[in-house]
């Protein structure tokens, strides 16, 4: 995304220590850790896969390959730069988009009811037995999505062209029909608001993860 | 650009939705800027909650098992690629012995120890073994350099030669970027090969252990390049460390 990090911050929600040991024993070559691992975080990353490459099959390989990267490099993860989850759910964004433009086609279209149509009820998010609820990431999504959902529907779009698309700014503004001034406006004023949902919510806290 | 605040220009840059050269401008701009720098800080922290956002599908259950049968591959791939252990190398025992590592010196010793105690690595792991390395006698050091995208940078690699894992020590490394890590490549007959992934602590120090599945002689090259996070199959971030593993340190 850009060259300047943090330490995330702001952890409402995960037993992110259990997330953290899971991972530590995925190092070790402890393949049931990755298995408890995915029971948690597997369908968030396919789910941001396929919002990202709206294709289910490539989502599916997507998804593989951030486990393999996960198997890979767990010794490299340092639980005092973040959640377990973020760390997966970036690397599954950043494969994404590489594999966006290694196709060299993107979604111009806005991201739209169709989409929302589509994945509504595909998912039961009622099972409090289910791990990935156990792990907090559905009580995360759910606040982040109805933020999202309360900017106006300019500004959410441009945001997310922007973020599950892969464009520029420019490219925002060709594929939403506005002046490049006006879609600025839209990313600066829609991401400060969501700032604002965020932090109401209780999602953007202060506390250091680790 | 350099002198004048970038607020307005955050938001998109931590969605990575400005153009190329304005992202260079910000860049430079926050390498002098801390306030600036704390803007983009908190902006990420939103932006990164979009990670959560996308609408919940589930996938076909059949994705469990075949992510565990391909971890399985990958396991049954590594045991069949790493080194057997020395004793029981008949090409490691032919093999003439490297250069002693007598040769290490006490300074750089006790300023590799202190990097590593204020590195954020995996550290019991990599003191356990630093422990062991240099105790060896046969432990040898490499020399690593930053290229001219990090001319402050250098970093040392300790190995010893009958082991296929070293400690790699790398000091004066920018932060390589959100969502990237530094990712080590050995390099055999030019060709790149990957290896360990690491991050830098606060003050640009990163420990990482560095695999070889050949004995270290058979690679001539050391590298270092940024990287996506969870690494690449082939560099596609500028070296910012290199060192010939064919001469060590003096």
């Amino acid at each position: 995304m850009c060259r300047y990090d943090r330490r995330e911050k702001g952890a409402l929600f995960e037993p992110t220590f259990d997330d953290a040991k899971l991972v530590e024993r995925v190092a070790g070559g402890d393949e049931d850790a990755l298995g408890q691992l995915y029971d948690r975080f597997g369908q968030a990353i396919y789910s941001l896969c396929l919002r990202i490459v709206h294709d289910g099959a490539t989502a599916e390989e997507l998804t593989q390959e951030v486990f393999v990267r996960l198997w890979r490099s767990a010794a490299s993860f340092q639980p005092a730069r973040g959640r377990v989850s973020t760390w997966l759910l970036r690397i599954a964004h950043n494969l994404a988009l590489n594999e966006l433009r290694r196709r060299q086609s993107r979604p111009v279209v806005a991201p739209d009811a169709d989409w929302e149509a589509t994945s509504a009820g595909l998912a039961d998010t009622s099972d409090e037995s289910d791990p990935a609820r156990a792990a907090g990431i559905r009580e995360r999504a759910d606040a982040v999505q109805r933020a999202l959902a309360q900017l106006p529907v300019p500004q959410r779009h441009a945001i997310e062209l922007a973020f599950f698309g892969g464009l520029s700014q420019s490219e925002v503004a060709a594929a939403q029909g506005e002046p490049l001034g006006t879609v600025k406006s839209r990313i600066r004023v829609g991401m400060q608001r969501l700032r604002e949902l965020l932090v109401a919510a209780g999602v953007d806290g202060v506390d250091e993860v680790g | 650009m350099q002198n004048k605040h970038i607020d307005d220009l955050v938001d998109a840059y931590v969605l990575g939705a400005l153009e190329e050269d304005e992202v260079d401008a910000v860049d430079r701009h926050l390498d002098e800027c801390i306030l600036c720098r704390e803007l983009v800080l908190q902006a990420q922290q939103s932006a990164e909650l979009l990670l959560y956002a996308a609408p919940e599908v589930a996938p076909p259950p059949s994705l469990r098992s075949r992510v565990l049968a391909r971890i399985a591959e990958e396991k049954a791939t590594m045991k069949h690629s790493s080194l057997p252990p020395r004793e029981d190398s008949e090409r490691h025992r032919t093999e003439p012995e490297p250069q002693i590592g007598s040769a290490l010196p006490r300074s750089p010793l006790r300023r590799l120890l202190q990097a590593l105690r204020s590195a954020p690595a995996p550290a019991g792991q990599v003191d356990a073994m630093l422990r062991d390395l240099l105790a060896n006698p046969q432990c040898v050091v490499w020399q690593v350099t930053g290229t001219d995208v990090a001319p402050g940078a250098y970093a040392r690699l300790i190995a010893s030669p009958g082991s296929p894992s070293g400690v790699l020590v790398a000091s004066g490394l920018r932060h390589p970027g959100a969502g990237n890590a530094y990712q080590v490549w050995l390099l055999r007959g030019g060709q790149p090969l990957p290896n360990a992934l690491f991050n830098i602590n606060r003050v640009g120090i990163g420990v990482s252990i560095v695999r070889a599945d050949e004995p270290w002689h058979d690679f001539d090259t050391l590298a270092v390049t940024p990287e996506p996070e969870g690494g690449s199959l082939a560099p596609t971030g500028p070296i910012v460390l290199v060192g010939s593993l064919v001469e060590q340190a003096s």
